[in-house]
């Protein structure tokens, strides 16, 4: 009895193993017929792929260090008027020095051509006799302007003016300082004073 | 929630709401297609999508057009808010009389909030993209670019010539390119490549190989010239260098102060290799009658492909006099690790004081306008004294 029952018991396993070989050889053969043959399963790469890649050109600007403040202060006694530079100068009056001007980066992948423009001019910004809004551009990262940099520093007339007429996207040549000059007369009227500085990219 | 639990609670909102307050959004702006260029063709619509990215969540940025033919696009809004997609609508004109690029601008600009700036200089920021689309000219136009790099001794040059045809026609073309010598201007040969069919509006590249077995290390010129049937040929110029292992001396100071105990010598060099060149140094030994009065190194330095750089050395003037001394500069280098050495002699002169040329030519001038003073001086006042004398006499 023990005899018969362990017959049974091994000719199922045998079934059981043929039909497990049975479907991992067609399972085999429906791999190897849908991968194309032997060929294509041994690592035997002869067929060249191609990949499509498109690079959208795109304009960029950014700020790095996008507002300057100097804080509440008044021009000295006895003196005409008070001379402001965001390289730190603070002459005749208490201003808090700033040493850091604006800085723009060109992150696109672009030339492009820089342009500045402010909300108001000197008289509508700080107001009294004879005051003075002026900007300057300089490389932060050498040449990053390639052509046409306003270094010297112009009168802001609250229309657009030159900043760099071909500025670099390089990464390591695509960084430019905008600083600020202010001449605060005497006779300016008290106040919070304020004045946006727009930075226009033209894609060359 | 226990009160412990609250306090810490209490003071992670504490520092969210500090740290919330501190954030800057940076001032940024971002728009892509950046640059578009298209041919023109009579009455064709185009619709161009744009995306404006990296821009300030809830400010308003302004969109308009700009440029010659701003007036034959729409917008498909007029403003967006934050990060967004716009539609430029463009249809061209039937007609575009003058031929060349013409220009449609697309601006993005960021609209400054005043209420907010308080008492600071504030910044905001405008992009204008491109579409620039071309109008050909009437008849036959085609438009050349030739390239070539520098090679070495021995290597070929390769050029590279990219065609268009600008015209309303369809051409065909025969290009060449001319060989000269940039020293002489002479000509040394012409490479004829194949005639060409080239429709209007397509673009052609064309490879040709110059053979430079035969030719000196030096300064070319190669001059394309394609010839198209039209009012004048396609000429562009391109110049090249064919480079051998070997750095020039190109200057040296030839003046030293013996007021200077320790005093610069410069040398400029220039590499006429078309590879790099490593570890370059001069040796430089003055002599006098008897020998060698002095030996030093200058710096050393590296130079990329056909680089100009100065080397520096110092040296002590205790031993020189007042006079010429001859010197000779030996330059020692390495090219792809074969080293290398140049020499030269040449003439220094030590000199006890030197004063600027400048100095000297305004010392001169206020020298003989004093002169001239004192002359002018003295025969006024000889004439004056000659007029009394007159004067007392009659």
């Amino acid at each position: 009895m023990v005899k018969n029952s362990f017959l049974k018991r091994e000719k199922a396993i045998f079934v059981f193993s043929v039909v497990v070989i049975f479907l991992a050889f067609l399972n085999l053969g429906i791999t190897v017929y849908k991968g194309g043959g032997f060929e294509r399963i041994t690592g035997h790469a002869t067929d060249m792929g191609t990949a499509n890649l498109t690079i959208m050109s795109q304009a960029s600007i950014n700020f790095t260090t996008e507002n300057i403040t100097w804080g509440a202060g008044a021009v000295d006694e006895n003196m005409i008027s008070a001379h402001l530079v965001t390289n730190g100068t603070v002459t005749n009056g208490n201003w808090t020095a700033v040493s850091q001007g604006l800085t723009v980066r060109n992150d696109g992948n672009t030339f492009i051509k820089l342009n500045l423009t402010t909300s108001n001019n000197a008289s509508d910004f700080i107001g009294g006799t004879s005051p003075q809004y002026n900007l300057a551009v300089s490389n932060n990262e050498s040449s990053s302007c390639i052509t046409g940099l306003a270094s010297a520093f112009a009168t802001a007339t609250g229309s657009m003016q030159p900043g760099c007429w071909n500025m670099s996207f390089i990464d390591a040549n695509d960084l430019l300082d905008i600083d600020v000059q202010l001449v605060i007369p005497q006779d300016a009227l008290p106040g919070s004073k304020g004045s946006f500085i727009t930075a226009t990219a033209t894609v060359l | 929630m226990n009160i412990r639990g609250e306090i810490v609670f209490g003071r992670i909102l504490f520092l969210f709401v500090f740290f919330f307050f501190l954030i800057d959004f940076s001032s940024a702006l971002s728009v892509t297609p950046a640059r578009i260029e298209m041919n023109f063709q009579p009455n064709a619509e185009q619709t161009i999508d744009y995306r404006v990215f990296s821009a300030k969540p809830g400010v308003e940025y302004q969109l308009y057009l700009q440029g010659d033919l701003s007036e034959y696009a729409k917008l498909s809004k007029e403003k967006i808010n934050g990060d967004g997609d716009f539609k430029v609508f463009l249809k061209m004109p039937s007609s575009i009389e003058i031929p060349g690029y013409h220009s449609l601008y697309v601006g993005v600009k960021e609209i400054g909030d005043e209420e907010l700036l308080g008492g600071s200089i504030g910044t905001t920021v405008e992009i204008l993209v491109l579409v620039s689309i071309y109008a050909p000219y009437p008849g036959k136009y085609v438009e050349s670019t030739l390239s070539a790099k520098n090679v070495n001794i021995g290597e070929p040059v390769e050029f590279q010539i990219e065609i268009i045809n600008r015209g309303k026609e369809d051409v065909t073309i025969f290009p060449s390119i001319e060989i000269y010598s940039n020293q002489t201007s002479e000509k040394i040969e012409t490479l004829s490549l194949n005639e060409r069919f080239l429709g209007k509006e397509q673009e052609l590249s064309l490879r040709k190989v110059l053979d430079t077995s035969s030719y000196n290390p030096g300064k070319y010129k190669g001059v394309s010239i394609i010839e198209y049937g039209g009012a004048s040929p396609s000429i562009k110029e391109v110049l090249f260098r064919i480079g051998s292992l070997g750095i020039e001396i190109k200057n040296y100071t030839s003046i030293v102060s013996l007021e200077e105990k320790i005093h610069k010598f410069d040398i400029d060099i220039e590499s006429n290799w078309n590879d790099n060149i490593d570890g370059a140094y001069a040796e430089v030994s003055f002599y006098n009658q008897t020998g060698e009065v002095i030996s030093f190194k200058t710096s050393s330095t590296g130079l990329v492909p056909f680089e100009s750089k100065t080397i520096t050395g110092y040296f002590d003037t205790t031993n020189f006099a007042k006079g010429i001394y001859n010197a000779n500069l030996s330059l020692y280098y390495y090219g792809k690790d074969v080293g290398k050495s140049t020499s030269k002699i040449v003439q220094v002169e030590f000199v006890e004081k030197s004063y600027p040329i400048l100095l000297i030519s305004l010392i001169a001038i206020a020298g003989l306008i004093l002169v001239a003073g004192i002359i002018v001086f003295i025969v006024k006042r000889k004439s004056n004294s000659q007029n009394e004398k007159n004067k007392i006499k009659k």
